[in-house]
């Protein structure tokens, strides 16, 4: 059970779209991003539609999965989609007592949400399609020119590392605490919310001090192994990139020129 | 033979935080590891073996005393980064030893900290892991393996770093049989291929395979020898608290019933071999 979980959202696949590079990948998702806020009518957002449409078919990922990336923000989205139909003054189309849903807010409202769910999706596919381990490969890389102005980019990407390494040791760790003392009488699953948060806190304090005890443990093997820090270190898997990165990224460039094409054109 | 490693009269203090007081953990030990040897350390819980061997990298330096690696002094802080690449180290729990969540990532991290060159990562990482048999594991998560295979991993990791010597802190005491026998075959197949061997155990059939066995005990070191040596000391160790393999214990026995057991019989294997001959 617990050592099954998977870490992230990563799909596995062998595609084209997980093949390539990690920094490739980010730099595409913030300008995608970006873009979307370039954006200013429907049409914009049916050049965005198809370019992600087209990732997504070559990504192979189904499309399950990536809908299922929704879910949690699908209260947000319909929250705002609610705010913007009743909040904006203009052209009355229905009025119900005091609500009244304008023309303009009923288009910002539909605006806004397709904007969203473009965005969501957009980047949901970065963390469908990458490693977790090779985006923080990714951001280390990335963020690498700011260390001048003391950007700690490696300590970073080393902190995000051992976090993904230790979510796994730290859930099995609370799964025993938790069995520890459910052998002995405690109860976590009757009684209101309250009674159960209330239940967890003997929970936390001994995972707290486990952890304490990990980090303690991991920071000397770290040392042991001669871990300094940044000076002189070097990568196994140093990161390349190779044609088909070229490639992508030009179809890419493109693909924004189109976007920012039509929002001065159109 | 050559000594890799030179202890002399090691004192070493904790200083616990509140009140300043210091609890002496080694007192006054002094011995030697020779190069290529397999030395094993075996005491009760709390009789400073652990301390010891974290003397031995420089991850604790002495409060009086001298530590010796290869001609390099562990209080001097500039010889620290030479000392732990000579000397690698494998602890209790392979759990919080691994930093990495793709096993060769992790193999790799010693040697990337040494700033060795990439292509010479790829053949030290390749070859430690088909070293330790777990080859085959290379693109694994760590959390799907055994506890046998996770230590095994922490020591590749530590091979990989290609040190002299590696000094194994109570490698499989959190292993179940099966781990231990698989962590501890690796182990002499290291020391057969030259490396040095420095053992905490508190499993006296693994220290049975050592060259050399020494005896601590509250900070002391109390008997140095040949397993041979000392276990036929078998008083000496009850009294500590420890016991003697059990097929040392079996020949102590049969000899006080008269039956003929020559000396040097310290695994159950030589037991079978000489009451099958």
């Amino acid at each position: 059970m617990i050592r099954d979980i998977t870490l992230g959202q990563y799909y596995p696949g062998n595609s084209y779209v997980h093949k390539l590079d990690p920094r490739v990948k980010i730099m595409a998702t913030l300008l995608y991003i970006v873009s979307l806020f370039v954006v200013d009518d429907f049409l914009g957002f049916a050049v965005a539609f198809v370019g992600l449409a087209v990732v997504i078919a070559v990504s192979k990922v189904p499309l399950k999965f990536i809908l299922r990336g929704l879910k949690p923000v699908f209260l947000i989205i319909s929250f705002t989609f609610i705010i913007n139909m009743f909040m904006i003054k203009g052209e009355v189309l229905v009025s119900l007592g005091f609500l009244t849903i304008t023309r303009e807010g009923l288009r910002t409202a539909v605006f806004m949400a397709v904007r969203l769910v473009l965005l969501i999706i957009g980047s949901s596919l970065l963390t469908l399609t990458t490693k977790p381990i090779s985006l923080t490969d990714g951001i280390e890389a990335l963020l690498s020119p700011f260390k001048k102005i003391g950007l700690p980019a490696h300590e970073l990407a080393m902190m995000m590392t051992i976090a993904l390494r230790f979510i796994p040791t730290l859930l099995e760790e609370t799964d025993k605490i938790m069995k520890a003392q459910q052998a002995r009488g405690a109860d976590f699953e009757s009684g209101n919310i309250i009674r159960r948060a209330k239940a967890l806190v003997p929970i936390l304090v001994p995972l707290f001090i486990s952890a304490f005890r990990i980090a303690q443990d991991l920071a000397m093997a770290m040392e042991a192994r001669c871990y300094g820090g940044d000076i002189k270190r070097t990568r196994m898997n140093g990161m390349k990139l190779r044609s088909g990165d070229f490639v992508a990224s030009a179809i890419f460039i493109v693909f924004i020129g189109l976007i920012i094409l039509e929002r001065i054109m159109l | 033979m050559q000594d890799f490693i030179r202890i002399e009269n090691l004192v070493f203090e904790y200083v616990k935080g509140e009140d300043n007081t210091s609890v002496r953990a080694i007192d006054d030990v002094s011995f030697v590891v020779e190069k290529g040897s397999f030395t094993a350390v075996i005491g009760q819980n709390g009789s400073g073996k652990s301390t010891l061997a974290k003397n031995i990298n420089g991850l604790l330096t002495p409060t009086s005393g001298k530590v010796v690696v290869d001609g390099l002094d562990t209080s001097d802080h500039d010889n620290i980064w030479n000392i732990r690449q000579r000397v690698a180290m494998v602890f209790q729990n392979p759990d919080n030893q691994i930093v990495s969540s793709i096993v060769e990532d992790d193999v790799a991290f010693g040697p990337e900290n040494l700033g060795v060159d990439p292509v010479e990562i790829r053949r030290r990482v390749d070859e430690a892991l088909v070293g330790v048999e777990m080859y085959d594991f290379r693109k694994k998560a760590p959390h799907m393996l055994s506890g046998g295979q996770k230590q095994r991993i922490a020591i590749a990791g530590a091979v990989a770093m290609e040190p002299e010597c590696i000094v194994f802190d109570e490698p499989t005491a959190m292993l179940d049989p099966r781990g231990r026998s698989e962590v501890l075959s690796v182990i002499r197949k290291l020391n057969r291929r030259g490396i040095t061997v420095l053992l905490i155990t508190h499993f006296m059939d693994e220290a049975a395979q050592a060259d050399k066995i020494i005896v601590m005990d509250k900070g002391l070191k109390k008997i140095e020898g040949a397993p041979a040596e000392v276990f036929r000391k078998a008083d000496e160790l009850k009294a500590l608290s420890l016991d003697v393999p059990p097929a040392v214990d079996l020949a102590l026995k049969l000899r006080e019933r008269n039956i003929d057991i020559p000396e040097g019989i310290l695994t159950i294997d030589d037991m079978v071999d000489c009451l099958c001959r």
